[in-house]
């Protein structure tokens, strides 16, 4: 019988590895377009790949999220606290990521002509990728009591924030509201023509 | 010059790495050959000497086949990481391979950490710096001479270390005395436990007519009476309420012998849940909501085209008739409602609106 930790494994490949290549991809796409004349060494199809190659990342890393989570879910056991970070900053990689998809997906290819978006594009990116970094540096911490962040003096999140049942549903609560606002009353960006 | 370059990065990558990030956090307990003391760091021959002092000691230096043993290992005065961890082991050699305990036919019935492994590490905790690892052992069941030796690695001072007593101790394994109350070589004497849960042994003793079961933990050490139900004599250890480890014995008598399992140590442990995973699963939802709803909102903002935002401003600043304003009521300036010229049919508000008229016709029309 395999059990649940090698697939979590092998999930967790999975999501670090296109997400990975996601903000790789967005990075190197805005790097040619804040700096024309490395664009302009470059081919349109490299710029197109580029951006596909981070659509595709980000896409198959949010379809493989679940199954890490739930694998995850079943290989800890009981866990701790360092699991519960686990699951807070699951939480906000998967928003992040679906911020950077959905602001593809509405304002379209043309993103990359406008300065402010592709800074924003690659910071919600590099943050996004930060957490994936964070989340797999627990992994690490749990099950070899060590992680490659050590090298880098980060602390471990050996601790986590606890509200409550009541304070967590509040929370739930406020945050959908928030998310309704800004999704059905929010005036809607037009997607912007590729130039 | 590119290659060069190249070869410069590649040559300070390689000599960043330090030497001894190789396993900071430890390898974990388990079975280990010697050649893991250098493994993680290289050969064994590459690391650096330790100044731990080991000793290692048994409760007996003989015993018979299948017979029990406890062998304790302490070290002292080693030079320790900032983790002060320590890693040390039971072994039979230095061959490097085949020198663990069970490949010569010991079996490890508890490794004094809730374990049966020949390799323990321990976080060195104590002013004096040392610390000390009890092994419950069960003899080979070939009869002979056995040496027993033990090795240290940690890390210190930059450097992966190791120590070795190959000198050891020695243990004749003879045959079993006639009529010697025994256990069962199929006995797996727990090891683990939760805190709060009663742990029931179950012990396989032949040649017994009465058994007991001792135990110590920090300082309280008590007895319990086991009973025969069939084969096996059952009994129970005392309910721990914090993690703690508990050292427990099987002793046997009949109408010639008493004899004695070797020390086991359970090691009792909280167990490790989250408090309520749901209210983690519901702030993980409200975190993902919030940064995705943040990610929205900054992206229809620089996606604002700016030329349509502007020139909404303009266009309406710009023509004022398209700015809703309240009709404005003129005011009449120089008007003074008690002027003596004032007809006297006239009511105020016909003097308001049509008095300067009136006024500038009495001067003639100017």
């Amino acid at each position: 019988m395999v059990e649940a930790g090698t697939f979590h494994a092998v999930a967790v490949e999975l999501t670090v590895g296109s997400f990975l290549l996601a903000t790789t991809a967005t990075l190197l796409r805005a790097m040619m377009a804040l700096y024309p004349r490395l664009g302009d060494k470059f081919s349109t199809s490299m710029a197109t790949g580029l951006d596909g190659a981070s659509l595709c990342g980000v896409i198959f890393g949010l379809l493989v999220v679940p199954f890490t989570i739930i694998t995850g879910n079943l290989a800890a056991d009981g866990g701790n606290s360092m699991t519960a970070n686990k699951i807070l900053l699951s939480g906000l990689c998967t928003g992040l990521w679906l911020g950077f998809l959905h602001g593809r997906l509405t304002l379209g290819i043309g993103l990359w002509n406008s300065k402010k978006l592709v800074i924003l594009q690659s910071l919600i990116a590099l943050s996004a990728c930060q957490v994936v970094l964070m989340l797999s540096s627990i992994g690490g911490t749990l099950s070899r009591g060590e992680t490659l962040t050590d090298l880098i003096g980060l602390p471990h999140l050996e601790n986590s924030p606890d509200v409550g049942m009541t304070g967590s549903v509040l929370m739930f609560l406020c945050s959908s509201i928030a998310l309704v606002t800004v999704l059905f009353m929010q005036p809607k960006s037009k997607r912007i023509a590729d130039e | 010059m590119r290659r060069v370059f190249l070869f410069v990065i590649l040559l300070v990558a390689v000599l960043a790495v330090p030497e001894y990030t190789a396993n900071p956090g430890g390898e974990g307990d388990g079975t280990e050959e010697f050649v893991c003391g250098g493994a993680c760091h290289g050969d064994p021959g590459l690391s650096a000497e330790s100044s731990a002092l080991l000793t290692i000691t048994s409760d007996r230096s003989e015993t018979y086949v299948g017979g029990p043993l406890s062998v304790t290992v302490s070290a002292q005065d080693m030079q320790l990481s900032e983790r002060k961890l320590a890693g040390l082991f039971l072994l039979t050699g230095t061959h490097g391979v085949g020198d663990t305990p069970q490949a010569d036919g010991w079996t490890i019935l508890s490794d004094g950490a809730g374990g049966s492994g020949n390799y323990v590490e321990q976080r060195v905790t104590s002013l004096d710096g040392s610390t000390s690892v009890t092994w419950a052992l069960r003899a080979p069941l070939v009869e002979g001479d056995y040496r027993l030796i033990t090795a240290i690695h940690h890390g210190g001072d930059a450097s992966a270390r190791m120590a070795v007593d190959e000198v050891g101790v020695l243990i004749t394994v003879g045959p079993v005395p006639e009529n010697l109350p025994q256990i069962s070589a199929e006995w797996a004497p727990p090891t683990k436990t939760l805190v709060g849960e009663e742990m029931v042994l179950s012990v396989p003793a032949s040649n017994s007519t009465s058994v007991s079961l001792e135990w110590t933990s920090r300082g309280a050490e008590g007895s319990v009476v086991m009973t025969q139900q069939g084969d096996a004599w059952v009994g129970s250890l005392p309910i721990a309420l914090s993690a703690t480890e508990i050292q427990y014995r099987v002793v046997m008598t009949n109408e010639i012998f008493v004899e004695s399992s070797a020390w086991i140590t359970l090691s009792v442990e909280q167990q490790d849940i989250l408090p309520n995973a749901w209210a983690f699963r519901f702030q993980s939802i409200a975190i993902m909501f919030v940064s995705l709803a943040f990610c929205i909102t900054l992206n229809r903002r620089f996606g604002r085209p700016a030329k349509a935002g502007i020139s909404g401003m303009e266009s309406t600043f710009n023509q004022p008739s398209t700015i809703p304003m309240a009709p404005v009521q003129q005011v009449v300036q120089g008007i003074d409602m008690s002027d003596p010229r004032r007809p006297l049919t006239w009511s105020d508000e016909q003097w308001l609106h049509y008095g300067e008229d009136y006024l500038k016709g009495l001067e003639g029309g100017v």
